[in-house]
C-alpha cells in the first residue's frame, strides 16, 4: 500500500515538475500573442488580464501602418539569398569532408569549428570598413553576403554529420560503375539526404533571418532596414503601442517557430550529433 | 580506400595507362575543386577580417580614409589602464558564469523530465525546445515588455508571490540578473537536447547493476547519471562559456545597451559601443582582439578535449 502511495507521489511531482518547466518555456510566447490581441486600454490594464478577449485588429494596423511588410520582404530576400549561397557552396564541401580522402582534411574541419568560436565583433569591425571600400555598406547585398559566410561554416559542419550518417554501399557500387565523385554526389548521395539538407537549409535561413548585428551595424536607409532592425526599433520608442509591436513580433515569429517545429527531429538530431561528436 | 574502388582503379588502368593516370589525377584534385569555394567564403569572410581586426589594433582612432596611422600597444594600454575594462570583465564573467550553470541545470532538468517514457513526450519536448525557435530580437522585446515596471506582467507576479517589486531592467544589480534569465531561457534547449543525448548515451546494463548494488534513485544519479553525462556536460559548458563570452550580444543590447550606468555592459558591449558609438576603432579593434584571444584559448582547451575523446 505505501509503495502504491509512493508511486502515487512520484508521479504527481513529475507532472507537476513538467507542468512548471513547459509554463516557463511557454508563459513569455503567449504573452507576446494575448498582448498581440487586446486594445490598448486592456494591455495596460493592471493587474493584467491573463485571458482576455481576443480582438485581431491589431494584426491589420500592423500591415498597414508600420513599415512592417516592407522589413519582412527585405529579410525574407537576404535569408533566402545567403541561405541558397551556403548551401552552393557548403554542401560540396560538407560532402568532401565526409567522403574524401586527402592532405588537409583535418586541418580544414579543425577551421570550420573553429569559426563558431570566433566573437562575431571581431569580423564585424573590419566587414564594416571593407563593405565601405565595396561600396555595399547600406544594402542588402552586404547582408546577403555576411549572412552567406555566417551560416557557411555551420551548414557545411551539419550537412557533414547528416551525410556521415548515410550508408557508403550504393556509392562504392557506382564508382565501380566508373562514376565520377561530383555525379555520386548529385545523384546517388543527395537524394538520401535530402531530409537532412532540408533541416539544415532551415537552420540557414533561420539564422539570417534573426541576424540582428550586422544589419544594426551596417544598414542605415530605412528602406532597407530588415524585420529584426525594424522590430528592435520599437523598444523604448514608445510611439507604437505595445499591442502592435507584440503583433509584428508575432509575425515575426511566426515563420521560425513553424519551421523549426516542422523540422524539429532532424535538426536535433543534426545539431546533437555536430556537438557531440564534433 | 576500399576494396571494390581500388578493383575500379585496377579495371580502368587496364584498359589503357594513360587514360588511368588522366582519371587518377582528376580524382585527386577533386576533393580540393570540392572545398574551394568554401575555403575562398572563409578565408575573405573569416580569416582575412581576423587579420585586418589585428592590424586595426595597432592603429589610432583616425576615422577619416588612410587617416589610420600605427601606434603600436598604444590602444591596448588605454585599455589595460581603464577601470571599465575590468568591471566589463567582471561583468562578462558573472554573465558567463551565470549562463553556463543555469544553462547546464535547467538542460539537465529538462532533458531528465523528457528522458522517460510516458504519454506526451513528443509534445513536451516540441514545448521545451520552443524558447530556441523564438528569434533573439523577439526574445528581447517581449522579455522587455514583460520586464517593464509600470505594467509589465512580471512585476506583479514577483509582487503578488514574494511581495517585492524588483525594476528589472533599469536597477543594478537586478539588471544583469535579468539579461542573464532572458538569455537562460533562450539558451537551456540546446542544453536539454544536448543531455538528452548524453542521457540516451548511457547503457541501461549501468543502472540494473546500481539497482542490484542496492542503489536508490538518488544514489543512481550520483554514480551513474552524473559520471555518464561528464564529457559531454564539459562540452556543453565550454560551448556555453565561449558563446555568452565573446558571441552574446543581441539580447543584452536590445534590452539594456549595456545600461543602467553600465551595470550590464560586457566586453562585447563594450567594445561595440567603442567602435560605433565612439567612433574610436582602434581601441575597439584592440578589445576585440582581447575577446579573440580569450575565446580561442577556450576554443583550444574545447578542441583538445574533443580530439582526445574521438581517439
Amino acid at each position: 500500500m505505501s509503495s502504491i502511495s509512493k508511486a502515487r507521489f512520484n508521479r504527481a511531482l513529475f507532472w507537476l515538475s513538467l507542468l512548471i518547466a513547459s509554463t516557463i518555456a511557454v508563459f513569455p510566447v503567449y504573452w507576446m500573442v494575448i498582448t498581440s490581441l487586446q486594445t490598448t486600454e486592456e494591455v495596460f490594464a493592471f493587474p493584467p488580464n491573463f485571458l482576455p478577449d481576443i480582438k485581431i485588429e491589431n494584426y491589420l494596423s500592423v500591415l498597414t501602418e508600420t513599415d512592417l511588410p516592407l522589413w519582412m520582404r527585405n529579410s525574407l530576400v537576404v535569408s533566402l539569398s545567403s541561405t541558397a549561397l551556403a548551401l552552393l557552396v557548403g554542401t560540396p564541401a560538407a560532402f568532401a569532408l565526409s567522403r574524401l580522402r586527402y592532405r588537409g582534411r583535418a586541418v580544414f574541419s579543425l577551421l570550420i569549428l573553429t569559426t563558431q568560436m570566433i566573437p562575431t565583433l571581431v569580423l564585424i569591425i573590419p566587414l564594416f570598413q571593407i563593405f565601405v571600400q565595396l561600396g555595399i555598406r547600406d544594402s542588402l547585398l552586404g547582408l546577403v553576403l555576411g549572412n552567406f559566410a555566417f551560416t557557411l561554416p555551420v551548414v557545411v559542419w551539419m550537412m557533414k554529420s547528416m551525410l556521415d550518417g548515410v550508408p557508403q554501399e550504393i556509392e562504392q557500387a557506382a564508382r565501380v560503375d566508373g562514376a565520377s565523385w561530383f555525379q555520386i554526389m548529385l545523384y546517388i548521395t543527395g537524394p538520401l539526404v535530402l531530409p537532412g539538407l532540408a533541416a539544415t537549409t532551415i537552420y540557414a535561413f533561420l539564422d539570417a533571418w534573426d541576424e540582428y548585428m550586422l544589419a544594426r551595424t551596417t544598414i542605415t536607409s530605412p528602406e532597407n532596414w530588415v524585420a529584426s532592425i525594424g522590430i528592435s526599433s520599437f523598444v523604448g520608442q514608445y510611439l507604437t503601442p505595445l499591442n502592435i509591436v507584440m503583433a509584428a513580433s508575432v509575425l515575426f515569429s511566426l515563420p521560425p517557430i513553424i519551421l523549426f517545429l516542422l523540422i524539429q527531429r532532424q535538426f536535433v538530431a543534426g545539431l546533437s550529433a555536430g556537438a557531440v561528436k564534433g | 580506400m576500399d576494396k571494390e574502388v581500388s578493383i575500379a582503379t585496377a579495371l580502368s588502368s587496364g584498359s589503357g595507362r594513360r587514360f588511368a593516370l588522366g582519371w587518377r589525377r582528376r580524382e585527386q584534385l577533386t576533393p580540393y575543386l570540392f572545398l574551394l569555394p568554401c575555403a575562398v567564403a572563409l578565408t575573405v569572410v573569416y580569416f582575412y577580417p581576423i587579420f585586418e581586426a589585428i592590424k586595426t589594433s595597432f592603429e589610432s582612432n583616425d576615422i577619416s580614409p588612410g587617416g589610420a596611422s600605427l601606434v603600436g600597444f598604444k590602444n591596448y594600454s588605454t585599455i589595460i589602464h581603464s577601470k571599465y575594462f575590468y568591471q566589463a570583465l567582471e561583468i562578462s564573467a558573472l554573465y558567463t558564469i551565470g549562463n553556463v550553470v543555469l544553462v547546464w541545470i535547467f538542460g539537465l532538468s529538462g532533458a531528465l523530465l523528457v528522458h522517460g517514457e510516458f504519454a506526451g513526450r513528443w509534445f513536451f519536448r516540441c514545448v521545451l525546445i520552443l524558447p530556441w525557435a523564438v528569434p533573439y530580437v523577439a526574445t528581447a522585446l517581449i522579455w522587455s515588455w514583460m520586464f517593464s515596471y509600470e505594467f509589465g506582467v512580471l512585476r506583479y507576479l514577483t509582487a503578488e508571490v514574494a511581495g517585492v517589486a524588483p525594476d528589472f531592467l533599469n536597477r543594478n544589480p537586478y539588471a544583469l540578473m535579468s539579461v542573464t534569465g532572458v538569455s537562460v531561457w533562450k539558451a537551456f534547449p540546446l542544453g536539454m537536447v544536448m543531455l538528452l543525448a548524453g542521457l540516451q548515451s548511457i547503457p541501461k546494463e549501468q543502472y540494473e547493476a546500481a539497482v542490484v548494488d542496492g542503489a536508490g534513485p538518488i544514489s543512481q544519479f550520483i554514480h551513474v547519471t552524473l559520471p555518464g553525462l561528464k564529457t559531454i556536460s564539459i562540452f556543453l559548458m565550454l560551448l556555453i562559456g565561449i558563446w555568452s563570452f565573446g558571441r552574446a550580444f543581441t539580447i543584452v543590447y536590445v534590452l539594456t545597451s549595456g545600461g543602467p550606468a553600465r551595470g550590464t555592459e560586457t566586453v562585447v558591449i563594450q567594445a561595440y559601443h567603442e567602435v560605433f558609438r565612439f567612433f574610436h576603432p582602434g581601441t575597439g579593434a584592440a578589445l576585440a582582439t582581447i575577446i579573440l584571444t580569450i575565446s580561442l584559448v577556450f576554443s583550444a582547451i574545447y578542441l583538445a578535449i574533443l580530439y582526445r575523446s574521438e581517439e
